[in-house]
């Protein structure tokens, strides 16, 4: 193949793909070496880039391109704009970073001198020592050199290296009580702003170490200073970060799962590169559906009994499209379908279907697509249901009756 | 990619599969390779078990237990104690370096830890089929920045790209702590063949964050042998009146036992001690034996010190990291000598808990250095280790004494920025002495090196300012640039008096060992990568006879039958001869073309039927 031909199904090498926007990675399952490949597109790429960055040989990574194509995953895309006006010309350097990434270390870099050591780590003087902890090692899952093992970094390398040891150096400090003690004490006007604006509700009363009113800024100082920190997109977003994540678990301890998924999306939202965070919320997904489909399932259950057969066909039908997987789901769903007069056949008899797909030895789901394929005038088929469903349950109660029905 | 402990005593290989890491054993099938180098009297090379088997005959000419040795100058206490019990000659190199005498000439220590690695290379290859060249490798996390470099210059000799040298305790931790989602602090007491190490950490997920970590680089499994052995020795000579220790091969036969004793009385509370014709009296006479029974109780009151001083030293490295006991979630236990039920039941009562059962002391360390090795090249890294430096570095400033520049625990990578100033006028050099240790006194210290500024500027005397930075990378390794402040000019630096290998002794080295390598390569590389051809080559030229049939006559077909044959008649005509690279160009050349018209003849195959 050569490398001016056109791909069919594809384009030209030079030809831009992108992830189709509103895909969202965590909720599909990818098969084989499709996150591979989508991970080599990152954004947007030129087919020959990708093909060049997959790792793989090239006819397989045009193979699952062309796959993820047709499932629509991928998508043709326009070059990138080329960035406009006066740019550092540091975020044009050529290396492995994202421009995203790039910005920030460009960004935090700037304030390595100026930003105290609560900043640097984005917590409040406040802050006990776990939340410190747990700060330093975000910091570190970003800025650790070996992040960036035998990556071509240019300049970047020494920007990351100067930027972990500025956080290292800043946990150093704050993680021994005596060092802290220390540096609040030298550092008065961090706690400026707890005179400025009292703590609504202060649980803990923080006692500002004894201030040195000689080097003390004035109060409004210290409240821009600080507020202008807090706007900082980096410094806040590392806050931000770990309070989303913080309220997520508190939601997830309260059993307010749907709250703890819209929390912990955010978070991730943020920082999408964060592992840790995305399997968090894959897992606080998984067992959101669950309990939602059980809810569901149980409101179902009882609209039914209460005769009010389309409402509850209408929560059987979310239970069953909340999890594809559950055949209790499908199969009520499409019962009461059934039941339902002038009830969407066609659906219930995909919902059967799919019952009978889930679980193919259980008699009663195969009983039940006989009686939807009955009530669609498809005799030839419910009788092979049927049939085996008899050779499943050769005691079932309604199988000999429906069989004599189709024949 | 592969990951090693380079032990005192065994050495471990382990790699990580299928997300799971795994000890690969060696070609005997056994997960431990001792870490014993011989040269026989007919100067064949053994490494492992088969040179330890052969010790007691060949006392001379078998080094174990190199690791104790290696990166230290020869003048050291530790090297001058060691010369005094080991069977094997220890003599000075040309810069108090340390080297032995093995088959009649001088070694380096890099070189006897090379054949090690060497071997546990050839076995990860014998295991994946494929030549295997990246690898991280272990150290004791007390091991200062002389025994680092010299570990590293090992990996080197043995043919392989070290990613990343890595604290033993750390990895352990990492092995420890990997995949199960561990919050909360952990200690790891690792008393291995040769070191002690302590090391406390904070797990935050995938984050090992290491607080604190002590040791004593020579504090192991083989001092609590020669405990024995000097008990052994005393007895005897009680007896008759014969000191063993003259004698080379009975002392071997003596530390052999000795260990396998040791060993014993972990699992029983007596063990007998019998080696028939030890010696032969000096005035002639029937030849004398040594049978000896030795209890665990002696065992424990000759080691008590032993254990208590590695106990002490956790003590202080958990009340100076402001760590108590009961703040610790778990311990780990690392390390062959941590089975001696005297240091569990002292580690448990220090720690007032059970240690962790749940890893191998021998093999968890192997482990870790997989675990990292395969995090530093994975895409998306699923653990960040967070390790600090284990001695404070400094200089030596005036009167004698030393000044921390980088103290202890600190994180590492890290860099520390000093002003020197001349102190002359007109001077133009500055001689900078780079120390390790705690001690107040320079010269307690290890010593580093000794970098020289030299082409300064003239000018009177503290004018000139030079800034020196001093930094320690991930790896616990130091380097140290220069600059002149005010001209901004960077400063050459000689560095001398260091034990480690100069670049020439290592180049010499790796020059005389690529042509070793290459030969023991011709035979074994070649061979099989002709298997691979042939095997191949005999594939592609099945697939052509169906192609034509599919293709007919179509000029795509024509063409692609041309190509095929034309791979093969090159991969016969390489096939004749013994070139390795042309054989694995082949290898591609055939793997590829195979894979395309496969694919094809399964395309057009699956469209016709």
């Amino acid at each position: 193949m050569s490398v001016s031909e056109p791909i069919v199904g594809l384009g030209s090498r030079s030809d831009y793909l992108a992830v189709a926007p509103g895909a969202d990675l965590d909720e599909l399952t990818l098969v084989g070496d499709e996150r591979q490949v989508i991970t080599a597109i990152g954004r947007a790429a030129t087919i020959g880039e990708i093909v060049a960055r997959a790792g793989l040989p090239e006819a397989k990574t045009i193979a699952v391109l062309l796959g993820l194509r047709a499932k629509n995953l991928v998508v043709p895309a326009r070059a990138a704009p080329a960035p406009r006006g006066a740019v550092d010309a540091s975020t044009l350097e050529e290396v492995d970073l994202e421009s995203d990434r790039k910005a920030e270390i460009l960004a935090l870099e700037g304030l390595i001198d100026s930003a105290s050591h609560y900043d640097i780590l984005g917590v409040s003087p406040s802050a006990g020592p776990d939340e410190i902890r747990r700060a330093y090692h975000e910091a570190s899952r970003r800025f650790h050199p070996d992040r960036y093992f035998q990556k071509n970094l240019g300049s970047f390398r020494s920007r990351i290296e100067r930027l972990f040891r500025r956080v290292s150096e800043a946990n150093a400090a704050l993680s021994d009580p005596e060092r802290r003690a220390a540096y609040d004490r030298t550092h008065p006007e961090l706690f400026d702003y707890l005179r400025a604006t009292p703590l609504p509700f202060s649980s803990a009363p923080i006692t500002p170490p004894h201030a040195t009113p000689a080097v003390n800024l004035p109060p409004e100082r210290v409240e821009e200073r600080r507020a202008r920190l807090a706007r900082h997109p980096y410094l806040a977003r590392g806050r931000r970060l770990r309070d989303l994540a913080g309220e997520a678990r508190e939601a997830e301890a309260r059993h307010d799962l749907s709250r703890a998924v819209s929390l912990m999306s955010q978070a991730v939202q943020l920082d999408p590169a964060n592992e840790s965070l995305r399997k968090e919320l894959a897992e606080l997904r998984r067992r959101h559906e669950a309990t939602r489909v059980k809810l569901e399932l149980a409101r179902g259950a009882e609209l039914e009994g209460r005769g009010e057969l389309e409402r509850a066909a209408v929560q059987y039908r979310l239970a069953a499209s909340a999890d594809p997987r559950n055949a209790e789901a499908a199969s009520k769903a499409a019962a009461v379908l059934l039941k339902i007069e002038g009830g969407d056949l066609k659906e219930a008899k995909t919902l059967a279907q799919r019952a009978v797909d889930l679980l193919p030895n259980h008699a009663g789901h195969r009983v039940l697509l006989a009686r939807v394929l009955i009530g669609a005038d498809l005799k030839k088929l419910a009788k092979r249901e049927l049939e085996e469903a008899l050779r499943l349950d050769p005691d079932h109660p309604d199988v000999k009756a429906l069989l004599k029905k189709v024949k | 990619m592969i990951g090693i402990d380079l032990g005192t005593t065994n050495s471990v290989v382990a790699t990580v599969q299928g997300n799971q890491p795994v000890v690969i054993k060696n070609r005997s099938g056994q997960a431990l390779t001792p870490s014993v180098v011989a040269v026989t009297k007919q100067g064949k090379r053994l490494v492992g078990q088969i040179a330890k088997r052969q010790a007691i005959t060949n006392p001379l000419d078998t080094v174990f237990a190199s690791k104790r040795l290696i990166g230290r100058k020869f003048s050291s206490g530790e090297v001058q104690a060691a010369l005094k019990v080991l069977p094997y000659e220890v003599v000075a190199g040309d810069h108090d370096d340390v080297r032995v005498m093995l088959g009649g000439q001088k070694v380096s220590l890099p070189e006897v830890s090379g054949l090690v690695l060497h071997e546990l290379k050839q076995d990860a290859e014998a295991y994946y089929g494929r030549p295997v060249s990246r690898a991280v490798i272990t150290v004791p996390a007390y091991f200062n920045d002389g025994q680092r470099q010299a570990t590293k210059d090992a990996g080197k000799i043995a043919g392989l790209e070290v990613l990343r040298i890595v604290n033993e305790p750390t990895a352990a931790a990492l092995a420890y702590g990997f995949g199960k989602n561990v919050h909360g602090k952990i200690a790891v007491f690792d008393l291995g063949g040769g070191t002690f190490d302590i090391s406390v950490l904070e797990v935050g997920g995938d984050v090992f964050d290491v607080i604190a970590v002590g040791g004593d680089t020579f504090l192991g499994g083989e001092d609590f042998d020669l405990r024995v052995i000097d008990w052994l020795v005393l007895a005897f000579a009680k007896e008759h009146g014969i000191d063993l220790r003259k004698d080379r091969m009975a002392l071997q036969r003596l530390k052999d036992a000795a260990e396998r004793a040791k060993i014993d009385l972990s699992g029983t509370r007596e063990t007998q001690v019998n080696l028939p014709f030890i010696v032969t009296p000096p005035g002639g006479g029937a030849a004398l034996h040594l049978q000896i029974a030795l209890t665990r109780e002696k065992l424990e009151e000759l080691t008590q010190d032993l254990v208590n001083k590695a106990v002490g030293i956790t003590e202080t490295v958990l009340k100076e990291a402001k760590v108590r006991p009961a703040d610790l979630k778990e311990i780990i236990l690392v390390g062959g000598q941590t089975r001696m039920p005297l240091v569990t039941e002292r580690v448990k009562a220090y720690f007032h808990r059970d240690p962790c059962k749940g890893v191998h002391p021998e093999e968890v360390v192997a482990l870790g250095a997989a675990i990292q090795a395969s995090a530093l090249t994975a895409e998306a890294g699923q653990v960040l280790l967070l390790d600090v430096t284990p001695q404070s570095l400094g200089v030596a400033i005036a009167g004698g004494y030393r000044r921390t520049l980088i103290s202890k625990n600190t994180t590492v990578p890290t860099s520390a920025t000093e002003l020197f100033h001349t102190s002359k006028d007109a001077q133009t050099t500055v001689k900078i002495i780079v120390l390790q240790g705690e001690k107040e006194m320079a010269h307690q210290n290890e010593l580093l090196g000794e970098f020289v500024l030299s082409g300064l500027r003239e000018a009177p005397r503290g004018v000139v300012e030079i800034e020196v930075t001093f930094e320690i990378n991930s790896e616990g390794i130091v380097s140290v640039s220069a600059r002149d402040r005010e001209t901004g000019q960077r400063q050459s630096i000689t560095v001398t008096a260091s034990g480690a290998l100069t670049e020439e002794e290592l180049q010499k080295i790796l020059d005389a060992q690529r042509d070793y390598m290459l030969e023991a390569r011709s035979s074994e590389v070649v061979g099989q990568r002709k298997v691979e051809v042939a095997a191949l080559a005999k594939e592609l030229k099945d697939m052509i006879p169906r192609l034509r049939q599919l293709t007919g006559g179509s000029e795509f077909g024509q063409e692609a039958i041309g190509r095929a044959e034309k791979v093969v008649s090159a991969a016969e005509e390489v096939l004749a001869g013994q070139d390795l690279k042309q054989l694995t160009d082949a290898v591609d050349q055939l793997t590829r073309t195979t894979a395309l018209f496969r694919g094809v003849l399964e395309r057009i195959g699956a469209g016709e039927s």
